[in-house]
């Protein structure tokens, strides 16, 4: 074999292997073409200033016999604006801005900071930073586990704070593309709140 | 001449070692007190009077800083008022900051520094009711606030679904006045958040408490970095603080304009500066003197003392001035000091008597005024007489001054002045006359040397924060205190027709949050068995979400209730709520106190009307505003006798000296002038306080002086020039530097500043008109 020859066939060795790594990659891409990552997601969130939202809402708690129910609306204005209209069986509004929580129960208003009471703030930060596509936000309050599937995502939340985790164990978010469809908030003893979303607009 | 340098240097070493022992007593031993209650009488009938007095000024509630904050939007503010709160609870120099938060979690109920008071919140407060509708009633309201997610007292909700405990808390610190926005206290109308600041002082050092204040504007400032925010701060430890600052200032602006002017005075009379200065020398020896005598005799100066007295002694200047006019280069100036030393020297002794009337009153005020004025007159006259001829050029050269031919030529004959006289006596007397019961203020912050918008300020807060009338309540007292709140307990049961008839809103009584064990036992022996609350418990949650077995502690908690000792005093006043009610219950003078308030006392006199009906409840009230406007009147009136009886010691010297004739042409211009400063205050409609009878003494004083020069016999003209031109100078003096004071915004010292002002010029112009007789004659 001359030197020539030799060269010749590491070329082609070359050639097949770079044709290989493309088919590879390029199947690879395929198959995630419907999936998102979690900033893709928050990207898309940040993109609506402003939504409203139904909700449903189910307490399950140790010393409840029955869940305590709730219905009403969601309202969210970016950046940190949320507002929850419970109609239904009473009316209760509750509403962020910033950092003040404001709660009108049967026209009795409390008003409470959010910075003072974590074990609050923690869960309406959490849907606050998703609507706004906060990822800093999500990072800096969670431990973040994202999975997506085909149609729907979910995404888990473990409270990094071991204080605001005596409180919360975990916040379970699941939605599809940009339509948050259930939060499922779980306390330490097991209690926990389902609530649906629907009719997004 | 070596005689007379002998003489010099001993007089000056005399008078140079004494300034400078006086140094450095006073640099190491001077005590300053500023409290009104230390100008009091030390012996006041009414203990309890002295006893509420002392706790304002120096118990707890003297502590107390109440704090505004305004200048931004609401939301800003509210937030500004946690972020202060947050950042002062770090800080050891403050032990309670309260703005309406409610911080405190239920986990420190049942674990935390709460859990006493609240395993004892059956026995400590009022209960509420167990039965059926009670408890439906409020587990609707806690299941409401579930899902309203305001699930604060989750904690406590198995064991205390009534939420007992928590408005007991809410209770004592809100005391049921404060309103709240955005979750603090607010006063809407004024955008203005408010704050209860508590010091952790235990002496009242000023330095430390303007540091403690300070500390506060800083945080702030740092915390908004907004100039717009402004924060208002009152409380006593801010009125000291401010009294200083504002005495400081008005010293720092009025000596600096009284200097120029003064200058400038001594300028045109008698074209030396250096004369100026030198007439500063008895003033300045005088009131080193004077501090350093008054201390030593009452181990205090009061800082009204201080202030008062070295204006009034301001008086001094005109000693030497005296000298300067009278001086010729044809003597030396020992032979002028001689030739007008019996004149003042009768002058300084006479006034000198009249303040020594005022000792011995029981009034240490005003027996600290009176040592300090008799020490300095005479320390002045001392220099005036010895060191100042000493400095004196032989050969200084006074200008002509015209306005003295024009003043000496005045002609009036003997009638007019008695018509003069009479006019004023009458327009004077038909003034006061008809004035007399306004004449005196019966206010005792009249006295006090807060500037008036300080006064005002902390009036507006106080309101905001809803805190209780000083003006009414009802002390009492026992040694020991399980009596003492028995008693206050009854006495409050006492007090509710008050509340239901509308003629209060509140009453606060410490007994709400430590009743007596006796009552604590009540409490116990109201609570409901366990059978019937169960019952009662299973009836109202039918309907409702909540398993039953998770009230099981509830219904424990509540029969343990029943096996407890009752709590005594002691132990509730160590519980973190002790901080809340120290205002209210103390142990002082080896006796307890409790102190009923009153808030929203909607009409005095329906309350007066009510309170002459209760026999029983009238000899507690105490009304501090009457209270002290009473002792004002006594201080007053004595301070008036007094005054007269000085008046008297002079007339009386003046017979033993000179004639029935020539004593009453001295004393009769400075009568009228007396009157005449009164009058003018009363159609100013300033009431008169302790303090301008005070300042009419001073006029008396200083009349006094002008009289007797008048009165000197002189031989030529040019003689007569000479008193005339000293008399001018020191009443030009006085009247610029009083002038000046008059605008001052410390109350005691523009009362001054005015009486004075009219009082001298009144002195002046009318010693001059009932002299120009004596000029005729020659």
């Amino acid at each position: 074999m001359t030197f020539g020859m030799m060269n010749q066939s590491k070329n082609h060795l070359k050639k097949t292997l770079l044709l290989l790594i493309f088919f590879i990659s390029s199947s690879v891409h395929a198959l995630d073409l419907n999936k998102m990552e979690l900033p893709e997601l928050l990207h898309l969130f940040s993109q609506q200033k402003q939504s409203t939202v139904d909700f449903k809402e189910e307490k399950h708690a140790f010393f409840l016999d029955q869940p305590i129910m709730s219905s009403g609306h969601l309202q969210f204005a970016a950046p940190n604006k949320l507002y929850k209209f419970i109609t239904k069986p009473e009316k209760i509004s509750q509403k962020v801005d910033g950092n003040i929580l404001e709660i009108n129960n049967n026209n009795e208003i409390h008003s409470i900071n959010l910075d003072e009471h974590p074990e609050f703030s923690v869960i309406l930060r959490a849907i606050i930073s998703l609507l706004s596509g906060d990822l800093t936000a999500l990072k800096k309050d969670f431990k973040i586990k994202f999975e997506d599937k085909s149609s729907s995502w979910s995404l888990f939340l473990v409270p990094h704070d071991s204080y605001v985790s005596g409180y919360i164990e975990s916040i379970n978010m699941f939605g599809a593309k940009n339509k948050l469809s259930k939060i499922i908030v779980t306390e330490p003893n097991a209690d926990r709140s389902i609530t649906y979303l629907s009719n997004h607009r | 001449m070596p005689s007379l340098q002998r003489t010099s240097i001993t007089v000056h070493f005399i008078w140079l070692s004494l300034l400078a022992l006086s140094l450095i007593y006073l640099s190491s031993y001077l005590r300053v007190v500023s409290d009104v209650t230390q100008f009091m009488p030390d012996n006041h009938q009414n203990k309890n009077v002295q006893l509420l007095l002392d706790e304002l000024q120096q118990g707890n509630t003297a502590r107390l800083l109440i704090l505004g904050i305004k200048g931004e939007s609401s939301k800003k503010i509210a937030s500004l008022s946690r972020k202060l709160k947050s950042e002062l609870d770090k800080n050891k120099t403050f032990s309670l900051i309260h703005n309406g938060q409610q911080v405190i979690s239920s986990k420190d109920f049942i674990s935390g520094q709460y859990k006493t008071l609240y395993d004892y919140r059956y026995l400590l407060a009022t209960n509420k009711s167990f039965s059926e509708k009670a408890l439906s009633a409020s587990l609707k309201q806690r299941l409401s606030e579930l899902r309203s997610g305001l699930n604060i007292f989750k904690h406590s909700l198995s064991s205390d679904p009534q939420n007992q405990f928590a408005n007991y808390l809410w209770n004592l610190t809100e005391r049921g006045n404060s309103t709240h926005h955005h979750g603090v206290w607010f006063n809407k109308e004024k955008n203005t958040a408010l704050l209860l600041v508590e010091l952790n002082l235990t002496n009242f050092n000023l330095d430390q408490q303007q540091s403690a204040i300070e500390t506060i504007q800083t945080t702030i400032n740092r915390l908004s970095n907004d100039k717009n925010v402004q924060v208002d701060i009152t409380g006593a430890a801010s009125m000291a603080v401010k009294t200083r600052a504002a005495i400081q200032s008005t010293s720092k602006w009025l000596s600096s304009i009284a200097l120029i002017l003064l200058s400038l005075l001594f300028w045109w009379a008698y074209r030396s500066l250096r004369l100026f200065f030198l007439a500063t020398l008895p003033l300045i020896s005088a009131i080193f003197a004077a501090l350093t005598i008054t201390n030593i005799l009452f181990a205090q100066v009061h800082g009204i003392i201080i202030a008062f007295g070295i204006t009034l002694l301001g008086v001094c200047l005109d000693y030497p001035v005296h000298l300067f006019s009278h001086h010729t280069k044809l003597r030396s100036p020992q032979e002028t000091i001689l030739s007008i030393w019996p004149t003042l020297r009768l002058g300084v002794i006479t006034t000198a008597l009249a303040y020594l009337a005022m000792l011995g009153t029981g009034f240490s005020g005003l027996s600290q005024l009176s040592v300090f004025a008799v020490t300095g007159l005479i320390v002045s006259l001392l220099v005036t007489r010895w060191i100042v001829p000493l400095w004196l050029q032989t050969n200084f050269i006074q200008p002509k001054h015209h306005y003295l031919l024009y003043l000496s030529q005045l002609k009036l004959n003997f009638n007019s002045k008695l018509f003069i006289g009479f006019l004023i006596i009458f327009i004077c007397s038909l003034i006061i006359a008809n004035n007399y019961d306004s004449i005196w203020s019966k206010n005792i912050s009249d006295l006090s040397p807060i500037p008036e918008h300080a006064k005002k300020l902390d009036k507006e807060l106080r309101n905001s924060v809803g805190a209780p009338d000083v003006n009414h309540v009802f002390l009492l007292k026992d040694k020991n205190s399980e009596l003492l709140l028995q008693r206050t307990e009854a006495l409050n049961n006492k007090l509710y027709p008050l509340i239901k008839n509308k003629l209060v809103s509140n009453i606060f009584s410490v007994t709400d949050f430590i009743p007596s064990q006796k009552q604590q036992r009540l409490y116990q022996n109201q609570l409901p068995d366990s059978d019937s609350l169960n019952n009662n418990l299973k009836m109202a949650l039918a309907n409702l979400p909540f398993k039953q077995e998770f009230f099981k502690p509830f219904i424990d908690d509540i029969e343990k209730s029943k096996n407890l000792n009752p709590l005594d005093v002691k132990n509730v006043l160590a519980t973190p709520i002790g901080k809340h009610l120290q205002q209210d219950l103390f142990f002082k003078n080896n006796e307890w106190v409790s102190i009923i308030r009153l808030t929203g006392v909607k009409s005095e006199s329906a309350l007066t009307d009510w309170m002459a009906l209760q026999t029983d409840v009238q000899p507690y009230y105490l009304n501090l505003r009457q209270a002290t406007s009473s002792l004002m009147s006594d201080y007053q009136e004595t301070a008036l006798y007094r005054l007269l009886l000085g008046s008297f010691v002079i007339g009386l010297i003046l017979l033993t000296v000179r004639s029935r004739l020539r004593a009453g042409i001295i004393l009769l211009p400075i009568i009228l002038a007396v009157l005449l400063s009164i009058s003018i205050h009363v159609l100013l409609g300033t009431q008169l306080t302790l303090f301008h009878i005070l300042a009419l003494l001073l006029i008396v004083g200083i009349g006094l002086d002008y009289s007797l020069f008048f009165d000197r016999s002189w031989i030529s003209a040019e003689d007569y020039h000479q008193r005339l031109h000293g008399i001018f100078i020191s009443a030009s003096s006085t009247l610029i530097s009083f002038g000046i004071l008059g605008f001052s915004d410390i109350p005691v010292l523009s009362a001054l500043g005015q009486t004075v002002t009219f009082g001298v010029l009144g002195c002046f112009v009318l010693t001059l008109v009932f002299n120009i007789k004596n000029y005729e004659k020659a």
